[in-house]
């Protein structure tokens, strides 16, 4: 608003600079023929003479310095309120960007942190999911390592049961083959052959 | 020629244990008459000096009424040995280790009075067998041993182990033809 007032002043001061000057020519093209001047024509050259005596250099340079100093005072005017206006909008527009920023920046923390319990609780139902896998195949792996254990427990035995003549055999030799000699056995060798005498008699005879 | 009841009736002596000692008395018998020509040559006439015989030679010629010394007698002691050696029966016996002298007198003596009088033997070894011994006859093959035995009555070791498992049948020892 103080822009236009000094503008429209300043308008106002050519106009009438210009208005003066314009007059001032018409008033010196009308003033040569002296002789054919009318009273009309004299009081305007009177006139014209008496605002060339009001506005005088002097006048014109009090003009000239008064709007100067009205021209400065309304530009300082201007300058402060420009500067308060400024501030006023600086202040503003830091307020409204660190309140945009702040909401942004708020809401994007809002995003990350919602993110982050979605992928937490994704990792947590993965992990669970995992988790109860891994429990199933452990249940079978048990159960499978269980009847392993069966089967080959049964095939031990069945080994043992099949060899057991051999087992037995074989530790009673280590253990005690070296304190037996053949004529400790001679009684048990009679023994067994005395079992088979038809049998070794009849095949003897038949042989023969 | 030789009568049958000489083949057949003689028992062997308990020295002569396999065919191998026959073999020997046949050849001791054989060196007898070699030494006695050569005793006869060197004496030029004179009565010869007999040669020395073993006592199981001197043996088995007393058992069979016979005497070295005639040479008739020696062809029938020879004879005798030689149907030993082709037609007494034989039966193979493999024990775990060597067996001694002794062993094999008492093993040899209850044969000959309970098998057969003029049973010749043969012994091998088979040190994985254990205790017993396995007898091969000509036609049978008998494992007597320890594991044989444990194999026959596997049925007590199971009653011990597990006390309602007395339906299983026993493996008897018999003898594989």
């Amino acid at each position: 608003m103080t822009i236009w007032w000094l503008l429209l002043i300043l308008a106002a001061i050519g106009a009438a600079g210009i208005g003066f000057i314009w007059l001032a020519v018409r008033v010196g093209r009308t003033s040569r023929p002296a002789e054919t001047k009318s009273a009309e024509e004299n009081a305007v050259e009177a006139a014209n003479k008496d605002v060339e005596h009001l506005f005088d250099a002097t006048f014109r340079e009090e003009l000239r310095n008064r709007g100067r100093l009205h021209f400065e005072k309304i530009i300082g005017e201007s300058a402060m309120f420009l500067q308060q206006d400024l501030r006023l909008t600086t202040s503003q527009l830091n307020e409204y960007m660190r309140n945009e920023i702040t909401a942004k920046l708020q809401s994007e923390l809002d995003k990350y942190e919602q993110s982050v319990v979605d992928a937490k609780d994704l990792a947590i139902d993965s992990i669970q999911k995992t988790n109860t896998m891994i429990e199933e195949q452990r249940k079978a792996l048990t159960e499978q390592v269980r009847q392993e254990i069966i089967k080959e427990k049964q095939q031990l035995i069945v080994r043992f049961e099949t060899n057991m003549a051999d087992v037995i055999n074989h530790y009673v030799m280590a253990a005690v083959g070296n304190q037996i000699d053949l004529d400790d056995q001679l009684e048990y060798i009679i023994g067994e052959l005395e079992q088979n005498k038809e049998a070794i008699i009849e095949d003897l005879n038949n042989g023969i | 020629m030789v009568s049958e009841a000489h083949t057949h009736s003689t028992p062997i002596p308990l020295t002569v244990q396999n065919l191998a000692d026959i073999s020997r008395l046949i050849k001791e018998l054989e060196s007898y008459e070699d030494k006695l020509i050569q005793h006869k040559a060197e004496a030029h006439g004179a009565k010869a000096v007999a040669p020395e015989v073993t006592a199981t030679l001197q043996e088995i010629a007393q058992k069979n009424k016979l005497s070295i010394a005639e040479a008739h007698d020696r062809v029938v002691l020879k004879n005798i040995l030689n149907d030993w050696r082709n037609k007494a029966p034989r039966a193979h016996f493999s024990f775990s280790s060597e067996p001694s002298p002794r062993f094999l007198e008492k093993l040899i003596t209850w044969l000959r009075q309970e098998i057969n009088p003029q049973l010749l033997i043969s012994v091998g070894l088979q040190p994985a067998m254990g205790a017993g011994c396995t007898l091969r006859t000509t036609n049978k093959y008998f494992d007597l041993s320890l594991r044989q035995t444990f194999i026959a009555k596997r049925q007590l070791l199971l009653e011990q182990l597990v006390p309602e498992s007395a339906t299983q049948t026993t493996a008897p020892a018999e003898a594989h033809s």
